[in-house]
């Protein structure tokens, strides 16, 4: 153990592949030593500069392994996180994803707020400046603020646009993928964001796959609950999907498709008894919450439908025509204008509610602003497509491919090949 | 703790309920590993002036039940939030002066009540043609007497035949144009990528 830490001492300044070779030689020796070694070396190794990230690192993640006090655990993973340093942690990847499942699943066992911060700073540790890569710690992040109840903290991280993936610096996998984008979605269903929380859950059902993975299944029924609350015409798995994803959802989420086709009916009370019978598996799943809120949706979309056909109706009328019984429809209507869902005015004396249209006239300083940032957010988007579009086309596969393509599939390996390979490379070079 | 009160002080005087808010939250994650109270009580209220009663709902969920019990203000708190959740007017007005508030709540919910009435005031001149004077002290909190008043002040017309009826006035709202330097500056950033 003592080498261990010599070793630790001596080459984290010099060569950290060395180091790193020693390491995961001395694996055996880490685990067979007592717990009272162990921690010894942790806190002679704990510097807040991060000189020794990569050796508190192995030690720390052989510490997953034994038997540990999760509160003595929890406050050295913090503290490792919030000092460590990139270079170091990323020779190591798949160690420190292991650190931190560890700790995600400690820290909300016991308290999962606790989790986020470190969580947050990890993320920016792992991967780059500008923070568009994916790592894995970004769906464990994720995970603890859901269970912490905390889903405005990890918003941001949402909405920062993530698109790119390095499985050698951050140890990133498929599944990685999927958990991301369906905890994001949960977190914007809880902000009421429904179709940002779509977007979201269709990307993991259309996710390339051979095996239909539960969290594909588990995401296509909350991406009907979604998709009914925001009134979206298709419900249906994108075309693009895997085989047998659409296989599975007919066997396994006929409840949710039994409730959008009730939805379709515009009948409040078919929808209620849909919902009924469905409880139970609705409560099973989670998702009784947000069925409830299909509910009200199509209540509100009823009242919204009326407006096209009538300029003036009474409000027992509104009632019977759109099935809602419970006698607060002036609250419900007078709810519905603030949110700016219909534009009405109530007659109390008549008893009338009038529809007209809307007085936005789209004039003021507030639209101008709106399409300020959305041009802006278009005009940042063709840049980041136009980068990512550079590099696939000078990445050496898609020379190789264009090449091959060209050729008619012909393997021959002759002299011939440089020239052509060279002439391509120049072609693309003066294409730019 | 001293210092964080100076702060969020100084974020209600200014009126930035969204900053004090965004302090909050992050202190909230930092008390999590530390010693120290995060400030549930002013997130709470100020969750509730900004009108984002969804995050509001989540914060009580996850406030340590110990923390309910030693705390009876943050309950009374949530019973304001639970009534503008509901949308029960009547219930909201009788919830803000239900409770003896310290002196930082006691101001936050005065300017909640305010700001609330100006809010709901706005939405009656909106929806409604005609309306009675009951509807509108409900929504208001308002005693008859006032109601009255507060009518008379803002002009509404009363209707010829029938007492207690009034035609609201509709608010004009002011539109400001103003283009400024950045606008220009974003104009000609458009134009350079257009003809790129």
């Amino acid at each position: 153990m003592e080498e261990v830490v010599n070793n630790v001492f001596v080459l984290s300044e010099v060569d950290l592949d060395d180091l790193k070779e020693r390491l995961e030689n001395s694996q055996e020796i880490i685990l067979r030593s007592t717990p009272d070694q162990l921690e010894q070396a942790i806190t002679q190794l704990y510097l807040p500069t991060g000189d020794y990230t990569l050796g508190l690192l192995y030690l720390l993640s052989v510490k997953c392994i034994l038997e540990f006090d999760p509160t003595v655990f929890i406050q050295q993973v913090t503290g490792f996180i919030s000092s460590a340093n990139s270079v170091q942690l990323r020779k190591a990847p798949a160690k420190f994803r292991l650190l931190c499942e560890k700790y995600t699943d400690i820290c909300c066992q016991e308290n999962p707020i606790i989790a986020i911060k470190p969580l947050s700073e990890a993320i920016w540790k792992i991967g780059n400046p500008t923070g568009n890569l994916l790592t894995p710690q970004h769906w464990m992040l994720l995970k603890s603020a859901i269970l912490a109840k905390c889903y405005h903290a990890v918003v941001p991280h949402l909405k920062h646009s993530v698109y790119n993936i390095e499985n050698t610096l951050t140890n990133v996998e498929s599944k990685d993928v999927r958990l991301f984008y369906y905890y994001g979605g949960i977190i914007f269903l809880s902000q009421k964001e429904f179709r940002n929380a779509v977007e979201f859950f269709r990307n993991v059902i259309s996710s390339p796959a051979l095996v239909t993975s539960v969290i594909m299944i588990e995401a296509y029924k909350k991406y009907v609950l979604a998709s009914l609350i925001i009134n979206s015409t298709t419900t249906q798995v994108p075309r693009y999907a895997s085989n047998g994803l659409i296989r599975h959802v007919r066997s396994l989420c006929s409840p949710y498709e039994e409730f959008a086709t009730s939805y379709r009916t515009n009948s409040l009370e078919d929808l209620s008894k849909c919902l009924e019978n469905h409880s139970e598996e609705f409560v099973k799943d989670g998702n009784f919450g947000l069925a409830k809120q299909v509910l009200e949706s199509l209540a509100r979309e009823n009242i919204a439908r009326l407006t096209k056909t009538y300029l003036t109706l009474s409000i027992e009328d509104i009632a019977t025509q759109a099935g809602l019984l419970d006698g607060h429809l002036i609250e419900r209507v007078l709810s519905m204008i603030q949110k700016g869902q219909v534009f009405a005015k109530i007659n109390e004396l008549d008893g009338m509610i009038s529809f007209h249209e809307s007085t936005e006239k789209y004039n003021s300083t507030t639209t101008l602003q709106y399409l300020d940032k959305q041009i802006h957010e278009t005009i940042g988007l063709y840049e980041q497509l136009t980068t990512i579009d550079n590099e696939i086309a000078f990445s050496n596969e898609y020379i190789h491919k264009i090449l091959r393509s060209d050729r008619g599939g012909s393997r021959s390996w002759s002299g011939m090949d440089e020239d052509d390979y060279n002439s391509s490379l120049a072609m693309s070079m003066s294409g730019m | 703790m001293e210092n964080y009160e100076a702060e969020m002080q100084s974020f209600i005087a200014d009126q930035k309920y969204e900053a004090l808010i965004n302090y909050c939250e992050d202190l909230e994650l930092s008390a999590a590993m530390g010693d120290f109270q995060a400030p549930y009580d002013i997130l709470l209220i100020s969750y509730l002036i900004v009108g984002d009663l969804n995050n509001a709902r989540f914060l009580w969920k996850r406030i340590p039940s110990q923390t309910k019990q030693q705390n009876p203000q943050l309950g009374a708190l949530w019973s304001i939030g639970q009534a503008l959740w509901n949308e029960n007017y009547p219930l909201f007005y009788a919830s803000v002066s239900a409770y003896e508030w310290n002196v930082m709540i006691g101001t936050m919910v005065s300017i909640l009540i305010e700001q609330f009435r100006q809010k709901t005031f706005k939405l009656l001149s909106r929806g409604f043609s005609m309306i009675s004077t009951n509807t509108i002290s409900t929504h208001l909190g308002l005693s008859p007497e006032d109601t009255l008043q507060l009518i008379a002040e803002r002009g509404w017309e009363e209707h010829p035949e029938i007492e207690g009826m009034f035609k609201p006035k509709p608010i004009e709202e002011i539109l400001r144009e103003g283009s400024s330097l950045a606008d220009l500056q974003s104009l000609t950033n458009y134009v350079v990528f257009l003809h790129k």
